[in-house]
């Protein structure tokens, strides 16, 4: 589903992923783990199409296509989803208006149908519920005052709403209380299927117990530097990345 | 609409008038540089007439008066050193640098030497120096205050302060004016220089007293701050005359590249204390925080005009003022920001919190903002209210006073401004020159 | 995505069509004949003209005035003609069905249906085309309630007393050079009176069209609320796409008598010159109003268009306890200049306003706010709270805030805030990461940062202002 090949990304001259290659099949889950500036969010940036990112080598493609010459919107309908590790604020607009926006132009895409208002605010709701959410967060403006464990919530409850293929989440799990967790967890879960992909950054194990990972992989100074299966994280826990890095 | 007043130079006594054109003619080719900006700024405060309210810059406080009286010059007065000991401030090891009605006075001054920092007359500046201080002075020329015009007309000289590159100076350069007592109106002119070489750090507290009198003392001055690139400069002015007396300043502060500047005004008012200050971040990543505290009471008039200039990009600058204004006091305060075109990631806030005691106080706030980039935080706020009620009643329910619980609310007002004083003698005395200031809050 | 926002700048004026209807046109020029004429073509009685004349000559002795940020050449009068009427009007319609039908069809095309069936449901409608009313609907269901609603003409014929008492009432005759001028030479505009204790039935709108070349439109509007009335007023404008400027000047009086409200919105488009900054209306409008004990006014406008906006709606908050509002949105593209705010005058105790402003300024153009905020020695326990907020798109714009803030009184409290902004690279990149594209995204951050505005229009004006906003919005992206 994703391939990505020896991708190589400067930002302002700074090299920041040095080769990262990675292969995700539909219905996997991979865990990236990694210490903080390794390049993680890069990644995830860099796959989804924000400006600032200059690909000097390498390849990402997605279903075959080639994502790094898609505008952010076409690779958002084309199924990509990056659930932000710090979610902006829009003030006056109101996640309602924002989300109809987004479902509307994802779902033409598509070639479903539209769904009505009435129908729209039905599964909106129902989202909002299944992440512990007040409904009435709707008719806030998109993540405006928003705490940070609520602006999380709100980012799995897009991604559901959304059905992406490809879902890539940032550290959701920072910040987030153990309830909270369980709840984005759960949400998680939920989604999996065989068609779907994940790529979860974080930096602990904890969440891994509730999402259990296929693979793991551990980012260091913009590489891919020891993969292996769930095992893997466990062992990061205990020994910290210097024990990889020094290897 | 009447924007002036044909006055031109009327309110100035025959002498000084006679000395100004004499001034104008006589030019001595040797070191006649002085006298050429003497005669081009007095040229172009002919040009002009005094200013109504209808002209934005003098808005609410017009130069009417000088229609009314005339000033002469000051004469050269002196001071014993024990007289002039008892109004300086009490700053433990300064350069002490003493200026009487606008003239540098030596014999009161430090001596500088080994201090790496110097104190040259214009008069007697160098080659190099004369370059440094034309090319500031033209930067100070564009004023749109023609009495600071007037000022470098009348100026027979100036003081050129240096600060050596690369030096962290430890002592505070404190430049003390005095205006003595007279009998009749009087004007004095004085303008100095500060040159902050190139990665120096040094402190500068400016003091203004005036003896009591009878006649007005019209004081001009300018004050031009040049912080070279990588250098540091806190900043204090304090304005202390006696309540007849006027000053029409402006200061200037030209920040180069990674330049920094704090600067604090305290001024407790006069019969009118008019000054502008210009702070052009002219180089990149320079900063400038500016804080001032205004308290006229009686029937005193303060008015700041701001003007901060972001020419270019990745500036920061932050500006606080606020007043607290008693009796029949009038206060005015005009903050302007000004983003150039291309000075792109600017980040610039200004606030202005007053209170006003009385029916009878005023106030006239105007921040401003003037943007030509996109891409920049700027942020300004204002307010105007009295001492809050709420906190009021709950001082008394504790049993305080409510005339002890409006004084301890009005220095809360201004204390947080006050802790950014950073030089202890200087914090002390303003904290307890505060409290004398407000003991009359009823 | 700076594409995108220069698509903000590149989309076309939808009201530039040119109706083709014979027209009176008098030369161009302004003389105290020009006025004579105007007046004579209405009948006008002779303390009117002498009303007229008067200003005139005030007039004559004034300068224009300059210390708005704004650009412009010299105004040259005599090249506008003062008065432009459609032949077809010389014996007034009586009913719709004799308005020519070239004029109905310029509305349907503005989407302003004027068959009182197919009107908005509620909304009374007053149409001036160049210098005169064509055609006010639901007149007879206003009646019923007592309203007065028809075009000023009428007004000084059916109630002289009502106009000869208010007219100039709020906005004295030599108030400032485009009022004064306006004094001697307007030509139509509507009159509205509510009488004691009713609440208007429905709301009033007034649409202004500048369809003739060389001329300028000097509408002048006067709206008495008498005591615990209420009333909600709207107004829109447009004109044709011309290369030349057409002057604007405009005078808009309120008077809010003990208890009533007055609620009058804007939106104003007219015609703003193309991207070269060539051609559009010169829009310098006087507006203000005046508020007795309790009463309330609130100016809501939205303004895009104009190659220059001059505008100032103001509230003199007289009697105790009366409150002023003010929300505006204000758009710039291309060469437009917009310096434009409001004045709150608290005379009375206990008065309160609020100001709420909101600038954009995208492609080479310049939105200043201007405002003052007066508290009187007699404006006990007065409140003022303005916030003044601007949003920069491209980097070739300018954005200026110059709030007047006077106080003579120390129990009363203002608040002013003001920022400046940007789209920002996140907040677009967030909705393109949700498959919103970027012209959408952009509209939609735009209209979110006007929400607080837009939520004081009436229902059908706030649809309207934000298509208007969506527009301007609309263009290619790169
Ligand atoms: N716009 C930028 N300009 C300069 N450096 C940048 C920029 N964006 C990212 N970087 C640098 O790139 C490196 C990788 O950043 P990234 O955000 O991808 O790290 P991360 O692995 O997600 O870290 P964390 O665990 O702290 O979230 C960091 O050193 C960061 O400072
Ligand atoms: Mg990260």
């Amino acid at each position: 589903m994703l391939k990505i090949k020896n991708l190589q990304v400067k930002v302002e001259d700074k090299t920041i992923l040095k080769g990262l290659s990675l292969d995700i099949k539909p219905g996997e889950v991979h865990a990236i783990m990694g210490p903080n500036g390794s390049g993680k969010s890069t990644l995830g940036y860099v796959l989804s199409g924000r400006e600032g990112y200059e690909v000097s080598g390498g390849s990402a493609t997605l279903n075959g296509d080639n994502l790094l010459e898609l505008d952010a919107d076409e690779r958002a309908k084309k199924g990509l989803f990056l659930a932000f590790q710090y979610p902006v604020e829009i003030p006056g607009v109101s996640n309602m208006e924002f989300l109809k926006a987004s479902v509307d132009t994802v779902r033409d895409y598509q070639g479903k149908e539209a769904l009505s208002t009435v129908d729209f605010m039905k599964l909106a709701r129902e989202k909002c519920k299944a992440v512990n959410l007040d409904p009435n967060f709707l008719k806030r403006g998109v993540n405006e005052g928003f705490s940070g464990g609520e602006k999380k919530r709100s980012e799995i409850m897009q991604m559901m709403l959304l059905e992406p293929s490809l879902c890539i989440l940032d550290e959701t799990d920072s910040g987030l209380d153990i309830d909270a967790l369980q709840v984005v967890a759960d949400g998680v879960n939920a989604c999996r299927d065989e068609n779907r992909a994940f790529i979860i950054v974080t930096h602990y194990q904890r969440l891994l117990d509730y999402i259990v990972p296929d693979k793991v992989h551990v980012l260091s100074d913009g590489k891919i530097i020891k993969s292996g299966g769930k095992e893997l994280a466990l062992e990061l826990e205990e020994k910290g990345y210097s024990w990889i890095e020094k290897a | 609409m009447k924007t002036s007043f044909q006055v031109d130079n009327q309110f100035l006594s025959a002498a000084l008038k006679n000395e100004l054109a004499q001034n104008a003619e006589s030019q001595t080719p040797e070191n006649n540089w002085l006298t050429k900006i003497r005669s081009y700024s007095y040229a172009d405060f002919l040009k002009q007439n005094l200013p109504t309210r209808k002209v934005e810059h003098w808005k609410y406080n017009e130069l009417f008066f000088l229609t009314q009286a005339e000033f002469s010059s000051s004469p050269l007065a002196s001071r014993t050193q024990s007289e002039i000991s008892d109004l300086t401030l009490a700053l433990k090891n300064a350069f002490t640098v003493v200026f009487i009605n606008g003239q540098y006075s030596p014999q009161h001054s430090s001596d500088l030497i080994d201090s790496h920092v110097s104190a040259t007359p214009f008069s007697q500046a160098n080659t190099k120096q004369i370059e440094l201080i034309t090319s500031s002075l033209s930067s100070a020329q564009q004023s749109t205050n023609l009495l600071i015009q007037l000022n470098t007309s009348l100026s027979q000289d100036g003081l050129l302060i240096e600060v050596e590159s690369n030096k962290k100076i430890g002592k505070p350069i404190y430049l003390f004016h005095l205006n003595t007592s007279a009998d009749e109106n009087q004007i004095c002119a004085n303008q100095t220089l500060v040159s902050c070489g190139t990665g120096s750090e040094c402190q500068l507290i400016e003091h203004f007293v005036s003896e009591k009198c009878e006649a007005t003392q019209l004081a001009l001055q300018q004050s031009v701050v040049h912080l070279q690139e990588n250098s540091q400069c806190n900043h204090y002015r304090l304005n202390l005359e006696a309540s007849t007396s006027m000053q029409v300043s402006r200061a200037l502060f030209l920040l180069e590249k990674d330049s920094s500047l704090n600067s604090f005004y305290y001024s407790e008012g006069s019969q009118l204390n008019k000054t502008d200050i210009d702070i052009h971040h002219r180089g990149k990543n320079s900063e400038s925080n500016l804080t001032g505290i205004y308290l006229p009471s009686e029937t005193q008039c303060i008015d700041y005009h701001t003007n901060i200039e972001h020419q270019i990009a990745n500036c920061t600058s932050r500006e606080v003022f606020r007043g607290i204004i008693a009796d029949s006091a009038k206060a005015t305060f005009n903050g302007k920001i000004h983003i150039f075109k291309d000075a792109q990631k600017s980040d610039a806030q200004l606030s202005n919190k007053n209170l006003l005691l009385t029916n009878q106080a005023e106030i006239n706030t105007k921040p401003e903002l003037e943007i030509y980039a996109d891409d920049v935080v700027c942020a300004h706020g204002a307010t105007v209210a009295k001492i809050d009620d709420k906190a009021i009643y709950y001082m008394q329910t504790r049993g305080i006073n409510e005339t002890r619980a409006k004084k301890i609310l009005s220095i809360g007002f201004i204390n947080e401004l006050l802790d950014k004083v950073e030089n202890e003698a200087l914090s002390h005395y303003l904290k307890d020159q505060v409290q004398i200031c407000l003991s009359d809050i009823k | 995505m700076s594409d995108v926002i220069d698509s903000y700048v590149k989309t076309e004026y939808q009201a530039g069509f040119v109706t083709d209807v014979e027209s009176e046109t008098i030369a161009p020029g302004l003389s105290e004949e020009v006025i004579r004429f105007i007046s004579a073509k209405k009948n006008e009685p002779q303390w009117l003209l002498d009303w007229r004349l008067n200003a005139f000559r005030l007039w004559q002795e004034m300068d224009e005035p300059d210390w708005a940020k704004l650009d412009y050449p010299k105004i040259n009068l005599d090249e506008i003609s003062f008065y432009s009427a459609p032949k077809s009007m010389d014996d007034a319609p009586k009913s719709l069905d004799e308005v020519d039908p070239e004029l109905i069809e310029t509305y349907n095309k503005l989407g302003i249906p004027l068959h009182e069936q197919a009107v908005l449901a509620g909304v009374a409608v007053d149409v001036v085309f160049d210098s005169v009313s064509i055609v006010t609907t639901f007149k007879e269901k206003l009646a019923e309630a007592g309203v007065i609603f028809c075009p000023i003409s009428e007004a000084v014929h059916q109630y002289p007393d009502l106009v000869k008492k208010y007219l100039g009432s709020v906005v004295p005759q030599k108030d400032n050079y485009f009022a004064t001028l306006n004094c001697a030479v307007f030509s139509d505009g509507s009159f509205v009176y509510i009488p004691k204790g009713v609440r208007c039935p429905m709301e009033l709108s007034t649409y202004f069209r500048i369809n003739e070349a060389n001329t300028g439109q000097f509408e002048r509007t006067l709206i008495v609320a008498d005591e615990g009335s209420h009333v909600s007023y709207l107004e829109g404008c447009t004109a044709p796409m011309r290369d030349e400027n057409q002057l604007h000047a405009a005078v808009v009086e309120l008077v809010c008598m003990d208890d009533a409200e007055i609620k009058y919105s804007t939106v104003q488009n007219w015609y703003p010159g193309d991207e070269n900054g060539v051609g559009g209306i010169y829009n310098f409008v006087t507006k203000r109003g005046v508020c007795h004990q309790n009463a309330k006014i609130s100016w809501t406008q939205v303004e895009t268009g104009s190659a220059i906006t001059w505008k100032y709606p103001s509230v003199i908050l007289r009697g105790d306890n009366s409150i002023g509002e003010f929300y505006s949105v204000a758009l710039t593209r291309n060469y437009q200049q917009a310096d434009t705010g409001t004045k709150m005058i608290h005379l009375g105790k206990n008065t309160k306003s609020t100001i709420i402003s909101k600038g954009i300024s995208a492609g080479k153009s310049s939105n200043a706010y201007r405002g003052l905020v007066r508290m009187s020695p007699r404006a006990d326990g007065a409140r003022n709270f303005t916030q003044c907020d601007s949003l920069l798109i491209g980097d070739q714009c300018s954005a200026h805030t110059f709030p007047y803030i006077e106080s003579k009184h120390p129990n009363a409290i203002i608040e002013h805030e003001a920022t400046t902004s940007k789209v920002s690279d996140d907040q677009l990149f967030l909705c393109l990461q949700r498959g919103i594209g970027a012209e959408k995204a952009v509209s939609m951050i735009v209209n979110g940062f006007c929400k607080e505005v837009f939520k004081e229009l009436p229902m059908e004006f706030a649809v309207e202002a934000g298509k208007l906003l969506e527009v301007s919005l609309e263009g290619s992206v790169g």
